[in-house]
């Protein structure tokens, strides 16, 4: 754990966040408007001592108004970092950030428009759920019917009327993550950050609250920011996903984008799973380009970039786009040396040369797919346009 | 070693005995119907338990050590509870050394405090005076204090405060609203340790004050020395009672 510097507060503190001149309010934020922009943004703890860590490396991101936004990454990847700084909980080394075009890189927590959800939900134990909810309210200084009115709304929006007098310690953790995420909407924040919210749940719990934040997020309105390790749990719920992997930004688009147009090996083989071959280039004519793989053969492929004849690049492709047949034709081929059944499709690893793959076929041996067993030997073919191409 | 075993519940109870017979010797004392401390020889009163409600003795030092106590753990607490905070939140890196600092007097002989102490309020002109007591106090308990303050404060969770800062709470506000009804029973038990700590404190006491501001242990103290009287005994069997009153009704809550 880092320690947060806070920065002094320049203006009375109370006033500070209601009196912002575009605090919430109205839900109706503009489609097309910019929620949050981090740009050159660099985290350095410790800056000067030997234990010096940089957390985030020149990130540059854009989230849109209305967008259920998720920063995915593997545990220390610097995710949770950028929620802290957008949150305010940690100040940022240099670059700026801007919350619907206010720049809040100075602003402690208290002063911008932005509420969380804690990992563990973080709710007060000494006061009631109603409490708890009302707590955001009332530090914004709204007038007593009107925060009445906002509990009463919210604990009906995430079904926790009948709890409304019970302290936190006497829910469970679901009723708890529904507490946790009523609090941080009552005060209708233009932001609402989400730092691995379903972690804590079990796994049926987990499916559950996914939809639920989802049909949360449309509700309200409110820009969702959300970070998780969970690549299942990122493309089932995001609008847009970023990966981010040892303090880079490494790709951000849509759940589809993401899982069918990986830019780099990291991003191919953390989301999902994923065969990456090396290969050469050994010949390269406008959008397509014909790759060597030692001891395999000769593969086609679109390519998005210019290549250069002879360079070394990775193939990629995703275990249920590989088909496997009889071996009556030319072309690669390849050894099952083992197949597991999985219920609804049946894995298969091959060996083909030095390389090892994985081919999952949808209930193979049914509906005229061939099955196989360890040690067949099969003929591979690729889905048009399943392959990859990956520089780095 | 000994474990459940019947040994071992002999053994306890031994060490018990050992620890609390000259406890119990003291109450036969304290029924003596002579001038000075002797065993009563057949003959009981409760002379001695009479001369406690004495208001310019026994009774003058009893309202002294009271204020003097109330004032000054209320205040122990207090400062105890805001240094605590500020370490908790802030984080400096000089944290160790200032918790260090803080918890000097419980390090240093006390003797050494009493002199450093006597020194300070002859300097200010406080020598002797309620103020200057109270300030001598302070300064020995916030020690215990600190310590309770900031074990209930490890057991924090820190995002408690994030949240309320993330909800609009200013710095005050968090530490008001939140963190110290959060921390409330760790606020008692360090008043509660500030207040006896107070009450029963002699060494510095002995030092900074005896003429006209008299503590209820340097009148004991005093009467030890000089006159043996035994409503000293008295006294005491009043507060092991009360001590013993204390401990049975904590037992029958929980």
């Amino acid at each position: 754990m880092q320690r947060a510097i806070i920065e002094p507060n320049p203006t009375p503190p109370a006033d500070s966040k209601a009196a912002s001149p575009s605090k919430p309010g109205s839900l109706l934020q503009h489609p097309n408007s910019v929620a949050a922009e981090v740009r050159n943004l660099r985290k350095i703890y410790n800056v000067g001592s030997p234990q010096a860590h940089e957390a985030l490396k020149d990130v540059n991101l854009s989230i849109r108004a209305n967008e259920f936004f998720t920063l995915l990454g593997p545990s220390g990847c610097g995710k949770t970092t950028l929620l802290r700084i957008l949150g305010g909980f940690e100040m940022l080394t240099s670059g700026t950030c801007r919350i619907f075009g206010e720049d809040v890189s100075r602003l402690p927590p208290e002063a911008r428009p932005v509420n969380t959800v804690f990992q563990q939900y973080a709710l007060f134990p000494h006061m009631t759920v109603r409490r708890n909810i009302a707590f955001g309210l009332e530090m914004l200084g709204k007038p007593k019917a009107e925060v009445e009115r906002t509990v009463e709304r919210m604990l009906d929006l995430v079904h926790m009327r009948e709890y409304a007098d019970r302290r936190p310690d006497t829910m469970s953790g679901g009723q708890r993550q529904r507490v946790a995420l009523a609090r941080a909407l009552a005060p209708q924040p233009k932001l609402l950050l989400l730092d691995e919210p379903l972690s804590a749940l079990d796994l049926k719990l987990r499916q559950k609250m996914r939809l639920e934040l989802k049909s949360l997020q449309r509700e309200t309105g409110i820009t969702f920011i959300f970070v998780t390790h969970d690549q299942e749990e990122a493309l089932a719920m995001s609008d847009r996903v970023a990966v981010i992997s040892n303090g880079h930004l490494q790709q951000v688009g849509t759940p589809e984008d993401i899982y069918e147009q990986p830019q780099s090996r990291f991003v191919a083989d953390f989301i999902g799973e994923s065969n990456l071959i090396e290969a050469k280039v050994a010949d390269s004519a406008g959008s397509e380009a014909a790759f060597d793989i030692e001891g395999f053969g000769q593969v086609q492929a679109p390519i998005g970039q210019r290549v250069e004849v002879g360079q070394q690049v990775w193939l990629s492709i995703r275990p249920e786009r590989l088909v496997l047949g009889a071996v009556h034709r030319e072309g690669p081929q390849a050894t099952v040396t083992d197949r597991t059944y999985l219920g609804n499709a049946v894995e298969y690893h091959l060996r083909a040369g030095k390389h090892a793959l994985t081919a999952r076929s949808p209930r193979g041996g049914l509906r005229g797919r061939q099955d196989f067993a360890p040690g067949d030997a099969v003929s591979l073919g690729f889905e048009p346009g399943s392959i990859k191409v990956l520089l780095s | 070693m000994f474990g459940r075993s019947r040994l071992g519940g002999f053994f306890a109870g031994l060490a018990g005995l050992f620890l609390l017979l000259p406890l119990v010797a003291v109450i036969p004392f304290s029924f003596t119907p002579k001038r000075f401390l002797s065993m009563p020889d057949g003959e009981y009163s409760l002379r001695h338990y009479l001369a406690i409600f004495d208001p310019d003795t026994w009774l003058a030092s009893i309202g002294t050590s009271t204020l003097v106590a109330i004032l000054s753990s209320v205040i122990a607490t207090a400062l105890a509870a805001a240094f605590s905070i500020g370490i908790w939140l802030r984080r400096p890196a000089s944290g160790r050394f200032l918790i260090g600092l803080v918890l000097l007097p419980i390090i240093v002989p006390p003797v050494t405090s009493a002199v450093a102490l006597y020194f300070l309020l002859a300097q200010i002109g406080l020598l002797d005076t309620i103020p200057g007591l109270v300030l001598s106090h302070v300064v020995m308990i916030v020690p215990f204090s600190v310590i309770a303050i900031l074990g209930a404060l490890s057991r924090l969770d820190r995002n408690l405060e994030l949240a309320a800062r993330n909800l609009g709470a200013s710095q005050l506000q968090s530490i008001f609203r939140v963190i110290l009804p959060n921390i409330r029973f760790g606020l008692f038990a360090a008043w509660f340790v500030s207040l006896v700590m107070s009450w029963e404190e002699s060494s510095v006491t002995l030092f900074v004050s005896g003429v006209n501001v008299i503590t209820l242990p340097k009148r004991i103290w005093d009467n030890l020395r000089l006159d043996l009287d035994p409503a000293v005994a008295a006294i005491s069997v009043i507060m092991i009672v009360a001590t013993t009153l204390v401990i049975l009704l904590r037992k029958s809550e929980t």
